[in-house]
């Protein structure tokens, strides 16, 4: 019966993305010129990394509202670092390791001190804008990718015709598949999103689990941050403003609970790909902007609403 | 864990107090002063204006206090009652928002301080002057520039900015009506694709590639600031699209506007003369301190396309 739901559940999703697919191909097929679709997702893959560090968080029960500003933090010290000459070899893995400690800081709030994680990460997103615009004064950091070959070959590059930041997406996705799936610490994130408790008496390290969903959060954002800048080729202080609620959108849409608990990681990478989906039709069909707003809206609560009805 | 938190408290406190101690070197409001509320440095392009008050307002022998509202409309009300604890002689307001400071602004010009706001009006009677760029005219010099540029007309790229907000309005309004067919019959020009870029690079830059992926041949962009235009030139670059000559149109005259024209990236800007509004705020307040000299209450100020000086 579970297993039967899990189907359900996973391919509800699917086949919404293929109806959305199909709908905007009949009203303009230049929407599915192999261009368009690797430029779909070149787009995606910053809201999918993201997202997929927000699955773990949410699957434990919480949520990280401080992935956008953890994203604009390690984007602009990454710009600065480069901006000063730093190489790039040690600037990218250094900001990334910086995510990592955000999300650490994070993490050691919601599962050690015992705080709401809502309460916690709306307080450091707040934080981190502030050190943002604190270290910038403000202000962007412009040309980054003229003499970074490597930072620029995050968002222009591309491996076998295939876009380096969907490469990495996919890499990333594999990776974090068999982590939630097939280890301990998988297991663990699913016991505690249930009922953290039961997860305790059974002796599951929950403390250190709780904490390292926010540390993986972190990295991805800073990982997504990484793919912004170069993408940009600048360094925005203001960027990845509300970057948190696109991501929560898609793990919602991917039919995790926000109870925690439930949900898998394919659910949020088909959830990435309708939110992608939708942005990039609505343009290449040519829908005026207001109209676009209302459809994103709508289309979020029909796909709750559908994962709703599949479950029951 | 009791470790952590008094590293944590420590740490705070250290920053608390770094933060003060800028506060003081601000306060030493000794002689005549001005407060000068921005709306949010967050935005480069408002540094311009910033230096220009400072630069004038010490020119003419004023200690001009800074204050930035980080584009939270609720803080400027505090940020006004700070500055009448201080004693300011004047308050210079790039508004965040037109009504909530208007009750702290009301405060201030009972007292008799002279309140001059800049780039947005306030909802209160008695401000001795409200100066702002011509954004409708701005728009349509931005199309005229167009149309001498391609006299035989062309395809073109809308980007607009946060919808619903007057500079989007404005600049969108006063282009359309040069450029677009449906406005001027005159126009030989065709609006292909009208897109939301929210004034910021990020989805500037992602809506210019599905538009790039949607269309063969494109003439011109406009972009309704210069941030998105850096994107859009992004944008082009990424599609491989950078030497089909495709006309690139920012709005502000930011520093990275320049930049991008200067190397070959982008064609032009049209330039927000915030030096002018900046010292002009404070000509206005000097003048009103010294001779009681009332300004227009209301000045439009015009912009100019960054290749004409």
């Amino acid at each position: 019966m579970a297993r039967f739901e899990g189907v359900f559940r996973k391919y509800g999703t699917v086949l919404g993305l293929i109806l959305l697919v199909v709908l905007i191909t009949i009203i303009n097929p230049r929407f599915i010129t192999l261009d368009n679709i690797l430029n779909i997702f070149r787009q995606v893959s910053i809201n999918g990394l993201i997202a997929f560090g927000m699955t773990f968080v949410i699957l434990t029960g919480g949520i990280d509202l401080s992935v956008g500003a953890i994203l604009a933090l390690s984007g602009m010290l990454l710009g600065l670092m480069i901006a000063a000459g730093v190489p790039e070899l040690i600037a990218i893995p250094t900001v990334i390791i910086f995510g990592a400690l955000l999300g650490l800081f994070n993490g050691i709030f919601v599962a050690k001190v015992k705080l709401q994680a809502f309460i916690v990460t709306l307080a450091t997103m707040t934080m981190y804008r502030g050190i943002t615009m604190i270290i910038s004064d403000g202000i962007p950091a412009m040309g980054l990718t003229s003499d970074a070959p490597i930072l620029n070959f995050f968002s222009q590059g591309s491996i076998l015709g295939l876009p380096f930041p969907m490469v990495l997406l996919l890499i990333v996705f594999v990776i974090l598949m068999i982590l939630l799936k097939y280890t301990v610490f998988g297991r663990g994130v699913y016991a505690i999103g249930g009922n953290e408790e039961v997860a305790r008496l059974a002796s599951l390290p929950t403390d250190r689990i709780k904490t390292m969903v926010y540390v993986i959060s972190g990295t991805m954002a800073a990982l997504a941050g990484v793919i912004l800048t170069s993408r940009l080729s600048s360094a925005q202080p203001t960027a990845g403003m509300m970057f948190e609620l696109d991501a929560i959108a898609a793990v919602v849409i991917g039919g995790t609970s926000l109870a925690g608990g439930k949900g898998r990681l394919f659910g949020t990478l088909i959830g990435v790909l309708i939110i992608g989906v939708l942005n990039n039709g609505l343009n290449i069909i040519g829908v005026s902007a207001f109209y676009q707003q209302f459809i994103k809206g709508l289309v979020i609560l029909l796909a709750v609403i559908l994962d709703r009805k599949s479950t029951r | 864990m009791k470790k952590v938190l008094l590293v944590v408290f420590a740490a705070l406190l250290l920053m608390v107090g770094a933060a003060c101690s800028n506060d003081d070197e601000a306060s030493g409001a000794d002689g005549d002063s001005i407060a000068l509320l921005m709306a949010d440095l967050g935005n480069p392009f408002f540094h311009v204006l910033r230096d220009a008050v400072v630069e004038r307002g010490e020119e003419l022998g004023y200690e001009v206090l800074v204050y930035d509202g980080q584009n939270d409309a609720s803080r400027q009300p505090s940020q006004v009652e700070d500055a009448l604890q201080k004693g300011v002689s004047a308050i210079i307001i790039n508004p965040a928002d037109e009504s909530s400071s208007a009750n702290a602004l009301k405060e201030a010009i009972d007292k008799g301080i002279p309140v001059v706001t800049v780039d947005r009006a306030v909802d209160v009677d008695g401000v001795l002057s409200y100066l702002v760029t011509d954004n409708l005219k701005g728009g349509e010099l931005v199309g005229k520039w167009l149309e001498g540029q391609l006299p035989d007309g062309g395809k073109v790229i809308h980007m607009e900015g946060v919808m619903g907000t007057a500079p989007q309005r404005e600049r969108g309004g006063g282009f359309l009506s040069v450029i677009d067919p449906n406005e001027n019959s005159e126009s030989k020009f065709e609006i292909i694709g009208t897109a939301v870029g929210d004034f910021s690079m990020a989805p500037a830059e992602a809506a210019m590639s599905d538009l790039l992926a949607r269309h063969d041949e494109i003439d011109a962009v406009f972009a309704q600031n210069d941030t998105m235009a850096v994107g859009i030139a992004r944008a082009i670059e990424t599609a491989g699209r950078q030497d089909e000559g495709i006309i690139i149109i920012g709005f502000d005259g930011a520093k990275e506007a320049y930049d991008l024209i200067e190397k070959g990236e982008m064609n032009v800007t049209a330039v927000q003369d915030f030096d002018f509004i900046g010292s002009e705020a404070v000509n206005f307040v000097d003048e009103y301190l010294k001779n009681g000299t009332e300004p227009e209450d209301f000045v439009l100020v015009d912009v100019y396309m960054s290749d004409s000086k």
